[in-house]
C-alpha cells in the first residue's frame, strides 16, 4: 500500500487547519501549492486503486465482494474534494474581503511591495484598511486570475447598474458625480462637504477641484471629500 | 456549528474518532488501523474518524459503541453537577462536544437518540448562565485593572473546561459586556456636556 504510514484525509486536514488558523489571526496565509498538490496526488493513486478493485472482479451478478473497499475509496475521495474545495473558497472569501476593504484598488492590491506594511506600522496608526501585506506573493497564479475577474464584473456592474452615465450619455464629467459610489465606504456618513486629513503615505500630485496639491508625508490638507475619498479607503490619508 | 458544505469548522469536527466494529473483513484496508495486517477482519474494533464511520455504519459494515464523552460515568457526573465537568478535556483543546454529540445523536435511533439529545440540551441549560455570568465579571476584572473576582480557582477551572461552542459564547458576551459598558460611558458624558 502507498498510504501505509497516514490514513486518508490527514493532508487534506492539514490544509484546513491552515484555513482555520487564517481566520483567527485574521491574516491571509501563502497559498499551499505544495500541499494542495499532494493531495491532488492522493486523489489520483485512490482512483487507480478504485478502478484496480473494480477490474478484478468485472461484470459478474453477484456483488463484488470488494465492494466495501470501494466504498472506502470512494469515501475518501469525496471527503479529500470537499477538503480542497472548502479551502478555496474560503481564501476566495479572504480575497473578496481585502478587495473590498481598500476600495476595490486591485493594481494597488497586486502591486502593494513587501516594504509598504513596515512603512505603515512605522507611523504607528494601525490603519487596517492599509495592513494588505504584499498579497501578490501570497496568491496562486489562478487567485489573481479570480481578482482581476472580479474586479471586471464589479466595474461592469458599476457603469451599466449604476451610473448615471449610462442613461445620459450626452453629458459627461457632470453626471459623473451623480453616480453611486460603490466603493465609498459606508461607515459613517459625511457631515460635512470637506475633510482635514493627514498624509500617511506619500501618493505623488493629485488633481481636485482647487488645484493639484502635492500630497507629501505628514502634511495636513483640507480639501473637498469627494476629491479625496478614494485615498482614505485605500490607506493614503487618515481623517484629523 | 453549522453543517455547510465549505464550513472549515464542520469538517475539522468530523475527524473526530470513534471507535467501531467491524461486522465484516474488509480487503487492503488493514492500514486504517496503523497496523501491518493486509485486511481489516470481522469483530476487530478500530479507531476511525466520523467522516468514513458513516458509510461504514450506514451500509451495516460496521457497529459503533458509545465513544467515552458521552459514556455512563461521564453522563453521570453530568447529571451530578454539569458545571464540574471539564468538557475540553473530554474532545481535546479547541474540541466541539455539543457538535460531537450532534454527530452521534444522528447515528443513534429512537430512545438512544433521545437520552444523548437531553443530555446535551440539560447540559448547555445549566452550563449557560455560569458561562455568561463569568463573561461579564471577567470583562469587568480585566478592564478596571485587574479586580480578585476571576482568580477564583473554581471559575477558572469552569473556564478552561469550555467546549468549543461555549467558548465563542463566552467571547460573545464578553465583547457584549464591554460594549454596554463603553456606550453607557459615552452617552454619559454627552449627557453631562
Amino acid at each position: 500500500m502507498a498510504a501505509a504510514t497516514h490514513q486518508y484525509g490527514d493532508l487534506a486536514t492539514q490544509l484546513l487547519v491552515e484555513s482555520r488558523r487564517s481566520t483567527a489571526t485574521d491574516t491571509l496565509l501563502k497559498y499551499n501549492d505544495v500541499l494542495v498538490r499532494s493531495i491532488v496526488r492522493e486523489q489520483r493513486q485512490l482512483e487507480a486503486l478504485l478502478q484496480a478493485a473494480l477490474a478484478a472482479h468485472p461484470d459478474e451478478v453477484a456483488p463484488n465482494p470488494l465492494l466495501p473497499t470501494i466504498l472506502l475509496y470512494q469515501t475518501a475521495i469525496n471527503r479529500n474534494k470537499r477538503c480542497l474545495l472548502a479551502y478555496h473558497a474560503h481564501r476566495i472569501d479572504r480575497l473578496k474581503d481585502l478587495y473590498w476593504s481598500v476600495g476595490g484598488a486591485l493594481p494597488l492590491l497586486l502591486s502593494m511591495p513587501s516594504a509598504a506594511p513596515a512603512h505603515a506600522n512605522a507611523d504607528g496608526q494601525g490603519n487596517a484598511a492599509a495592513a494588505p501585506a504584499d498579497v501578490r506573493s501570497k496568491l496562486s497564479p489562478h487567485e489573481v486570475d479570480f481578482l482581476r475577474s472580479y474586479n471586471t464584473s464589479i466595474l461592469t456592474l458599476r457603469t451599466e447598474a449604476f451610473s448615471s452615465a449610462a442613461s445620459m450619455s450626452q453629458d459627461d464629467a457632470g453626471a459623473l458625480t451623480e453616480d453611486v459610489d460603490l466603493m465609498a465606504p459606508v461607515v459613517k456618513p459625511p457631515k460635512d462637504l470637506h475633510v482635514l486629513v493627514r498624509v500617511v503615505r506619500d501618493c505623488g500630485v493629485v488633481h481636485t477641484e482647487q488645484g493639484a496639491i502635492d500630497f507629501r508625508r505628514g502634511h495636513r490638507f483640507l480639501v473637498r471629500r469627494a476629491d479625496v475619498e478614494h485615498l482614505i479607503v485605500q490607506g493614503f490619508l487618515e481623517e484629523v | 456549528m453549522e453543517d455547510d458544505y465549505y464550513s472549515v469548522e464542520s469538517i475539522l469536527a468530523e475527524n473526530q474518532k470513534i471507535q467501531c466494529q467491524f461486522k465484516i473483513d474488509i480487503p487492503d484496508m488493514g492500514h486504517l488501523d496503523g497496523g501491518n495486517e493486509r485486511d481489516i477482519k470481522a469483530l476487530s474494533k478500530i479507531q476511525i474518524p466520523m467522516w468514513m464511520a458513516y458509510i461504514l455504519i450506514y451500509s451495516d459494515y460496521a457497529d459503533f459503541t458509545i465513544p467515552l464523552p458521552f459514556s455512563a460515568r461521564v453522563r453521570n457526573a453530568l447529571n451530578a453537577e454539569a458545571r464540574s465537568v471539564r468538557l475540553s478535556g473530554l474532545v481535546g483543546q479547541g474540541g466541539l462536544w455539543y457538535g460531537f454529540g450532534r454527530m452521534i445523536m444522528r447515528l443513534l435511533n429512537d430512545i438512544p437518540a433521545q437520552e444523548v439529545s437531553d443530555v446535551l440540551t440539560k447540559t448547555f441549560r445549566s452550563r449557560l448562565p455560569e458561562v455568561i455570568d463569568q463573561a461579564h465579571h471577567f470583562a469587568a476584572a480585566s478592564g478596571s485593572g485587574g479586580g480578585a473576582i476571576g482568580s477564583d480557582e473554581a471559575t477558572m477551572a469552569f473556564r478552561e473546561g469550555l467546549d468549543g461552542t461555549e467558548r465563542d459564547l463566552f467571547m460573545l458576551a464578553q465583547e457584549n459586556a464591554r460594549r454596554t459598558k463603553r456606550w453607557y460611558e459615552t452617552s454619559e458624558k454627552a449627557r453631562r456636556s
